[in-house]
């Protein structure tokens, strides 16, 4: 099973076992964190599972879609590894994935 | 057998009873008087809300939608327009574009803060909900002064009026106006761009994004409707929560931080936007109950979010219960677009405003609210302090 690192936004960090073919907004849902908002449920329509990747995590993820890339765009807390975490389906090549959660806007 | 009457006097003072009864005895009931089909638990309303093959949008979203703007607005089309329509209109409801905001909302509030220093009541509807928040919505529509106080004409009546608690939300001939007032805004703005959302829409045009002149006159339409009739009622709500609750109001006027947690607490227990209505354009089973195709369905996000099956103790108000998902802002492809924007614009206001008035004192006996279905909220709200 793929290994995520979720820290949290007071600087916790979480080792969880995620499930493959869930999205990591589900996966961080899943393990019991619940500062993740995700309003609308993964529709891509909200923005609050915004999550910030480790660098070195960037390439490990599939790029954006146009859609997701707009949603951020409105974002106050953008930055370069800013991600909608209901818009990544985890894999197991994803393994070790390590990300944030951004603040609330 | 159900008793449901939308026009009772405790209907409307209190729907939340009628609600459980429907989701213990009949999730998924036709009311024999209307024909429509009322579906009222978390399963019904997540399922409804995720397959819009069978719960289209496409004849509107709310009981009797007008001519005017269905197939033209957001909540009356089915993806994969829409998704491509509402990348288009979420922009201009950005984060980044509501924080540009933020300051002109602060000095209207310190306006109307100013104007009420020598009082001790008022009505929290006349007198502070609605000039802060058509003040904001003006600065979001880039309107000036005489066009603000044009739209809040043309709104005012909104679920007001006497169509009966199932009935259209205007009368025919406002929606019309309110289309001639937003298209000679429209037509201004060709003439002279803002940064306001009419602008914004129209420099999407400009670039090539697929969008009539009607559409964006609809869509700018629901804006003014849901800056109007959802936080409009909305903010009212959530302020007689926290009167109910006088411990959990101390709690944010010494820890303001938690009051985003408050917002979205009050948003699940009493949500404004009580139910919206779906097309069945197939045939559905749901909550083991089928439903024929060509029916309307009516989609109840507020008795969703007090479904026990789901929600721990749901009818209790606790501004720190552990995350629920709930439907205050709807779910799926139709989730508000203005969910974020309502939240950042009643935190920066409640942040002052709760101080202001501390110790509140909401005289709901001589409150009236407001009787159609679709909506939860005062027409007016005497308040002290
Ligand atoms: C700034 C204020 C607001 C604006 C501009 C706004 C705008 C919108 C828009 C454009 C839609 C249609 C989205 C779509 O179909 O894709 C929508 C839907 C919705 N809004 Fe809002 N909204 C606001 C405030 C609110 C508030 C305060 C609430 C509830 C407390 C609310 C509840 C909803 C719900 C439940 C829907 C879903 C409708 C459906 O399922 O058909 N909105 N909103
Ligand atoms: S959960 Fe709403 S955009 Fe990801």
């Amino acid at each position: 099973m793929p290994k995520l690192t979720i820290v949290t936004r007071s600087g916790v960090e979480h080792e969880v076992e995620g499930v493959a073919g869930r999205s990591v907004m589900e996966n961080i849902r899943d393990a019991g964190i619940d500062e993740l908002q995700a309003l609308c449920g993964g529709s891509c329509a909200c923005a609050t599972c915004h999550v910030h990747l480790d660098p070195a995590s960037t390439g490990q993820v599939p790029a954006m879609e146009e859609d997701e890339q707009d949603l951020l765009e409105g974002s106050c807390h953008r930055t370069e590894t800013s991600r909608l975490s209901c818009q990544i389906r985890l894999t197991p090549a994803m393994s070790g994935l390590r990300l944030t959660i951004a603040p609330e806007e | 057998m159900i008793d449901f009457n939308p026009a009772d006097p405790a209907f409307v003072a209190d729907p939340y009873p009628t609600y459980r009864r429907l989701r213990d005895e009949a999730p998924v009931w036709q009311d024999p008087g209307s024909g429509l089909w009322l579906v009222t638990r978390f399963s019904g309303v997540e399922r409804a809300t995720a397959d819009y093959a069978a719960f289209s949008s496409s004849k509107g979203n709310v009981v009797q939608d007008s001519p005017t703007r269905v197939g033209k607005t957001l909540g009356s089309i089915d993806p994969p327009r829409h998704d491509e329509l509402r990348r288009i209109i979420q922009r201009g409801l950005g984060n980044a574009r509501i924080e540009a905001m933020l300051p002109g909302i602060r000095a209207e509030l310190a306006d109307c803060m100013e104007r009420l220093s020598e009082r001790r009541e008022c009505d929290f509807i006349a007198d502070i909900s609605q000039p802060i928040l058509f003040g904001a919505l003006g600065r979001m529509l880039g309107l000036d002064a005489a066009a603000a106080i044009r739209a809040t004409e043309l709104t005012k009546g909104l679920f007001h009026q006497d169509d009966g608690p199932l009935g259209s939300i205007l009368p025919p001939e406002t929606f019309q106006e309110i289309a001639r007032f937003l298209r000679d805004q429209l037509d201004n703005r060709k003439q002279e761009r803002g940064d306001d959302l009419i602008s914004v829409l129209l420099n999407a045009k400009e670039d090539g994004a697929p969008l009539s002149d009607e559409e964006i006159v609809a869509n700018v339409s629901t804006v003014l409707m849901a800056g109007n009739a959802s936080i409009g009622h909305f903010f009212p709500n959530v302020m007689h929560a926290l009167w109910c609750h006088p411990d959990q109001r101390r709690t944010l006027i010494e820890d303001p931080s938690r009051i985003p947690a408050a917002i979205d607490e009050a948003v699940r227990w009493d949500t404004s936007t009580q139910c919206f209505a779906r097309q069945v354009v197939q045939e559905v089973e749901i909550d083991g109950t089928r439903i024929p195709a060509d029916s309307r369905a009516i989609i109840f996000y507020a008795s969703a979010n007090r479904d026990e099956r789901v929600i721990p103790d749901p009818d209790r108000f606790d501004i720190n219960r552990a995350r629920v998902r709930h439907f205050g802002f709807g779910m799926g492809p139709h989730f508000c677009a203005g969910a974020n924007a309502a939240r950042m614009m009643l935190k920066e206001i409640m942040r002052e405003l709760l101080p202001f008035l501390g110790d509140y004192d909401l005289d709901t006996g001589r409150a009236k609210r407001v009787s159609h279905i679709m909506v939860r909220g005062f027409a007016n709200l005497p308040i002290s302090w």
